[in-house]
């Protein structure tokens, strides 16, 4: 079960955040924030498990321009680290296309109607 | 004119006889400068679309040169032959790819160029409230220059624009009058 | 999963015509020419445009490739890389060739002898010192930056009788890179 997908700025600045239920939310959006520390002891690229909280099971990918994709499962799903990875990749790349959009000005909020719509398949695949 | 088939003309001259850049940097670059005119012009796309005609049309005029040295080919004997050459070597050629010749009106005066696959369009989302915005509007003075060159007059013009939500995208080229000899000036 | 990943590549890595973006740069030039005050406003525009262009289509490269922190990499690895690699993704050949400043730590020199962007453009006798080739050293500033060495990238013409358009572009990488290199 899909969780969240976050997308926050080098400067820590949240630029896209997709909940999968409204009453989840703000539980979701703190569990992003603490995902920001463990992004910052990690390399860029795909960061593997941040940390696993309230039974969520946060993971990101930092891009060689600073930004951090956060993408959190529910913490019982039995998740293959090759999904997952995949997960994070396909995430990547979508911001990619929206960086890569001239009317996008980093770090604008994401507005992209792709964007939402690789999100929606991708939390629609772990559901 | 050459006795191949224009596609395989359009082919080879690309294969062999075009210096080649990334498509991703011309993609971006003329993203970024659509973007800039935007701001110069404060969205008002109507000013956005005449300023990427007019870029257009000093791009056709010296780019119709490199055509007729690479491409090899001659004066066309009809307009239905310069739609054709236009799509198959002209478009292959500059942008590798070759639109679909389409859409002819009765006086075969007009025509319709559909583009399935259109390299500037590469990343591009539209801003809301764009709809008057045409982004790959200088294809339209490219041709419009392109042609003025080899003595015909025409309008170019989009009709609709996948990026816009439409179905296709497709340009409009109307033959308007052909024209004596006269060298035209770039437009400011 | 596979399928949505298979879908998610980006396409395209192909090419379009060389005169073509050379027109359309050109053209570019003519127009940010009328909204400048001067040439340094117009060097300085032309180098962000590079910068911005750089900046995604390394969002691009860096993708493709890739590349998880290229941090271990020493700075003159780095340059080759640019000299050859990101000349070729762009131009479709290597630059001319590359130097080390002698007299200076931190400074690096890709020449082109006939950088492709200025195919169409002549320069007036009267703004020679204008290098519209800034547009290039826009990206390769915005590449260095991305590959987490910073430095500041401009173009300067330095033309001889054989290759009039001849280009230096000068790099000169931030404090913290040399002393990163110098600890190694």
């Amino acid at each position: 079960m899909a969780e969240f997908v976050a997308v926050i700025s080098k400067s820590g600045e949240p630029l896209y955040f997709h909940s999968s239920s409204d009453t989840k939310r703000v539980r979701h959006e703190f569990l992003a924030l603490m995902a920001l520390d463990a992004f910052e002891a990690r390399d860029y690229g795909d960061c593997g498990l941040l940390l696993v909280h309230s039974n969520i099971a946060v993971y990101g990918f930092k891009t060689h321009t600073g930004v951090k994709i956060a993408f959190a499962i529910d913490a019982s799903t039995i998740a293959s680290p090759s999904d997952v990875s995949k997960s994070l990749k396909i995430l990547n790349r979508a911001y990619s296309g929206v960086s890569c959009n001239p009317f996008y000005v980093p770090p604008d909020k994401i507005h992209s109607a792709k964007f939402q719509g690789v999100v929606d398949s991708v939390m629609n695949y772990w559901n | 004119m050459t006795s191949k088939p224009l596609k395989a003309v359009g082919e080879e001259v690309w294969k062999t006889k075009i210096d080649k850049v990334n498509a991703e940097l011309v993609a971006l670059t003329y993203g970024s400068l659509v973007a800039q005119l935007c701001r110069d012009f404060e969205n008002n796309y109507d000013r956005v679309n005449e300023q990427l005609d007019k870029m257009g049309y000093n791009i056709g005029l010296r780019l119709i040169e490199d055509f007729l040295a690479r491409s090899g080919i001659g004066r066309c004997s009809s307009f239905k032959d310069t739609a054709e050459v236009i799509s198959k070597v002209g478009f292959k050629m500059f942008l590798n790819v070759v639109p679909r010749v389409s859409n002819w009106s009765a006086d075969g005066k007009t025509f319709s160029l559909y583009i399935d696959d259109n390299p500037l369009a590469d990343f591009v989302e539209l801003p809301p409230q764009s709809e008057n915005l045409w982004y790959s509007n200088i294809y339209c003075g490219v041709l419009r220059g392109a042609l003025e060159m080899t003595q015909m007059q025409v309008h170019a013009e989009f009709v609709s624009d996948v990026l816009q939500g439409h179905a296709a995208t497709e340009i409009k080229v109307q033959l308007l009058q052909i024209l004596k000899d006269e060298i035209p000036a770039a437009e400011e | 999963m596979t399928s949505i990943y298979n879908r998610s590549l980006h396409r395209r890595s192909g090419d379009v015509s060389l005169s073509l973006f050379a027109l359309l740069f050109a053209e570019t030039v003519a127009y940010s020419q009328k909204h400048v005050k001067g040439v340094n406003e117009l060097e300085e525009r032309l180098n962000s445009l590079g910068y911005s262009v750089g900046y995604r289509m390394s969002e691009l490269v860096m993708l493709r490739e890739g590349k998880n922190g290229v941090r271990s990499i020493e700075i003159l690895e780095l340059m080759r890389d640019v000299h050859q690699n990101l000349w070729k993704a762009l131009y479709g050949r290597s630059a001319h060739s590359l130097e080390k400043s002698r007299s200076e730590e931190d400074e690096y020199m890709i020449i082109d002898n006939n950088p492709i962007e200025l195919t169409f453009i002549s320069v007036p006798k009267d703004i020679s010192q204008l290098s519209c080739a800034a547009f290039t050293a826009g990206i390769v500033e915005a590449a260095l930056d991305g590959a987490q060495f910073p430095a500041r990238v401009t173009a300067h013409s330095s033309g001889t009788d054989q290759f009039p358009q001849r280009t230096i572009y000068l790099v000169k990488f931030e404090p913290q890179v040399v002393e990163r290199e110098a600890s190694k």
